[in-house]
């Protein structure tokens, strides 16, 4: 949601500035992914509706459930946003973490979408062109539709390039029937 | 099975053949929230203020809330099709309609679509809807008038080509058939006629319709319909739309004449958008920019130069100068000139034309009052004649209004005044005018002549009217040639003077009315 990530960015972004402040960026990526994995969970997640509960005891049951694999300062993180009632927006920091640490390390994702499976070579022809296109480092994860017919559609942030067969007859079939 | 003419072989063919597909690179987003057809996006980081934005089902959306992680768009017609979770697309497109010389005679939406079932408009040419004015140095000082063909707006509140007069009004009082009476003069002046219908009712559409096919002023005309049961996006955009199609014309060197009708229902749906897209309101619920709204659409209405017509059309068109004429209509809620709306569009125009109940239900129609009506910048754009004899007219109905209260009182008047009051009874008579029965220069020279010289006090107050129609039918049947002259060139000298004068005692002398 739109007004999640608005209000989960500063916390990533604090969180963001402390890790590559203190090199502990892999750490705090962990870190945060297995947090957001137990908010979503939906037991925690009804706890942490649970108006019985108190703020402050929400964080501790978190904290207690990752045990040991929190730093001192994550576990402030923790009881920072319990205090603020935001432990609910847990997965929306991660993910903006994640967004801001592509960003620094100039990395975009990408999704192809394929009509059959692609080569290694079709693999590397498609990520090297992006990469120049885009004008930085690309990281590729591959799927297959077979509802495609031909072609591909390469998803990268907002940005889509469609060129599936389908995609072409849908726009045929519209220019057609006006 | 009806086939329509597009299905056959050859030019599905040809259409199939010429189709070009072209892969390239868009942004798109997902819709989060659908509320009475506001929808708010995730994504579309590039997407501009008022850009297109493609939705399922060949629907498309206005981007108008530009936030930092979403964007809050107006849906252009229904969106009873979409759902949470589509996906949305930028175009990179602004908001554009057809425009050309193929748009006169039709009826369209606020999109420029065909809405009067005489098939597709063969339109060259788009424009986006949203443009800024021309500058300073593109323009020229107004002085060429548009004849409405009402004696009472000519004679005393002149508009001139390229000017913004507001007719302003309660419901019931005439507004828009002064905008239609002068619509319908328009057909032998070769001024082209754009009527913008906002938040109206489809019967009250289709009556004007018929109404100006009636008087042949259809073909020089386009209407562009967003009528009430049309979304609020729909009659927001309208006059906009409209205003592209009229600077179609002035662009190219040409006379337009633009009606919105009316713009306190933009108002109202525009406030209705503003309100959902959550824009605070502000005074009357209306948001921050509703001025803004309205001064920028006024705006661009104006009188371009030669050089600004030559360099838009590449020296194709050269040594003239083009217009846009805008009327817009305002109705009050029980004379109360002081709103919101009304205030700021009247501070926007260059006058205003002011109709009124009362005089509406006494039979003075068109009922315009004549002390509040003003035009800032018409009367150097008046015919000679009219000018010339105009004055008089305006002078005698101002001292008739503030006798006519004083001498409520007075039973005992002296000869002056009695003569001002009768002069003036008798002027508000000539001022009466049938709907759909413009009148020509020359027409309205001799009735506001008669009045001056004083051929009016033999005449009863009753059949000033009727005098009226006799003599103009005397003048049209016996002194053609005079009439012709005085509609050619408009002057007025000791001749002409003269000649009007003997034939109007000719038919003093033997005239029956």
């Amino acid at each position: 949601m739109a007004d999640n990530t608005t209000t989960a960015r500063p916390y990533a972004n604090a969180v963001y500035d402390l890790a590559s402040e203190n090199a502990t960026i892999e750490s705090w990526g962990d870190a945060l992914a297995n947090m957001a994995a137990i908010v979503s969970d939906s037991q925690v997640a009804s706890l942490l509706d649970d108006p019985s509960t108190g703020k402050a005891d929400k964080g501790e049951i978190l904290i207690q459930i990752l045990a040991d694999k929190l730093t001192d300062k994550q576990q402030n993180l923790v009881r920072l946003m319990a205090e603020n009632g935001r432990l609910k927006l847990m997965p929306d920091v991660a993910e903006q973490f994640e967004v801001a640490r592509a960003k620094a390390e100039n990395i975009v994702e990408a999704e192809v979408t394929s009509a059959f499976k692609l080569t290694a070579k079709q693999t590397s022809e498609i990520t090297n062109t992006l990469k120049n296109k885009l004008g930085c480092d690309i990281t590729l994860s591959t799927s297959v539709d077979e509802t495609l017919i031909g072609g591909v559609i390469i998803k990268a942030g907002d940005t889509i390039i469609d060129a599936s067969m389908k995609s072409q007859l849908d726009s045929l079939a519209l220019s057609l029937g006006r | 099975m009806q086939l329509n003419p597009s299905e056959i072989s050859e030019l599905i063919k040809s259409r199939i053949d010429n189709f070009e597909t072209n892969v390239e690179a868009r942004t798109e987003g997902t819709i989060v929230s659908l509320t009475d057809g506001i929808i708010r996006i995730h994504g579309l980081a590039d997407a501009m203020q008022g850009e297109m934005i493609e939705l399922p089902g060949d629907t498309f959306a206005m981007a108008l809330n530009l936030e930092r992680d979403s964007v809050g768009a107006v849906v252009l017609g229904s969106y009873g099709h979409l759902t949470e979770g589509d996906t949305a697309k930028c175009t990179g497109r602004i908001l554009e309609v057809p425009t050309g010389p193929e748009m006169l005679g039709r009826v369209v939406d606020a999109l420029g679509m065909p809405i009067d079932g005489k098939g597709p408009i063969d339109a060259k040419q788009t424009a986006p809807i949203e443009k800024i004015a021309p500058g300073v140095i593109e323009r020229q000082s107004v002085d060429q008038p548009v004849q409405t063909g009402l004696k009472a707006i000519d004679a005393m509140v002149p508009i001139g080509r390229g000017q913004r007069e507001l007719i302003i009004g309660d419901r019931q009082t005439g507004k828009t058939a002064v905008a239609i009476d002068a619509i319908i003069n328009q057909a032998t002046t070769g001024v082209k006629c754009i009527y913008v219908a906002v938040g109206q009712k489809a019967s009250t559409v289709a009556n004007i319709v018929r109404k100006l096919e009636e008087h042949g002023a259809m073909e020089h005309t386009t209407i562009v319909a967003a009528n009430a049961s049309e979304s609020a996006a729909m009659q927001y955009i309208a006059p906009y739309s409209g205003c592209t199609m009229g600077e179609y014309f002035r662009d190219r060197g040409q006379d337009a004449l633009i009606i919105y009708d009316d713009l306190t229902k933009q108002a109202w749906a525009y406030r209705q958008v503003s309100l959902l897209l959550r824009r605070p309101p502000g005074r009357e619920a209306y948001p921050g920019d509703v001025f803004y709204l309205h001064s920028r659409l006024l705006e661009r209405a104006s009188r371009v130069n030669t050089e600004y017509v030559e360099k838009f059309t590449n020296g194709e068109v050269k040594g003239q100068t083009g217009s846009l004429t805008a009327l817009p209509i305002i109705e009050t809620q029980d004379g109360d000139v002081s709103a919101f709306v009304p205030t700021n569009v009247i501070s926007i125009t260059d006058g205003q034309i002011f109709l009124e109940t009362d005089l509406f239900n006494s039979g003075i129609r068109p009922a315009i009052n004549a002390g509040l009506s003003v035009s800032r910048v018409g009367g150097s754009a008046q015919t000679t004649i009219i000018k010339k004899l105009g004055g008089g007219v305006r002078l005698a109905l101002a001292q008739y209004r503030e006798l006519a209260a004083f001498a409520q009182f007075a039973s005992d008047l002296d000869d002056a005044t009695r003569a001002q009051l009768e002069l003036g009874e008798r002027v508000t008579e000539l001022m009466k005018q049938a709907q759909y029965s413009p009148l020509s220069i020359a027409e309205m020279a001799f009735s506001l002549f008669a009045a001056n010289e004083g051929f009016l006090n033999d005449v009863d107050v009753k059949k000033v009217v009727a005098y009226e129609g006799a003599m103009l039918a005397h003048m049209k049947s016996n002194h053609a040639e005079l009439i012709s002259q005085i509609n050619e060139t408009g002057d007025f000298n000791d001749d002409i003077a003269a000649s009007m004068k003997s034939a109007l005692e000719g038919f003093a002398s033997n005239g029956v009315y």
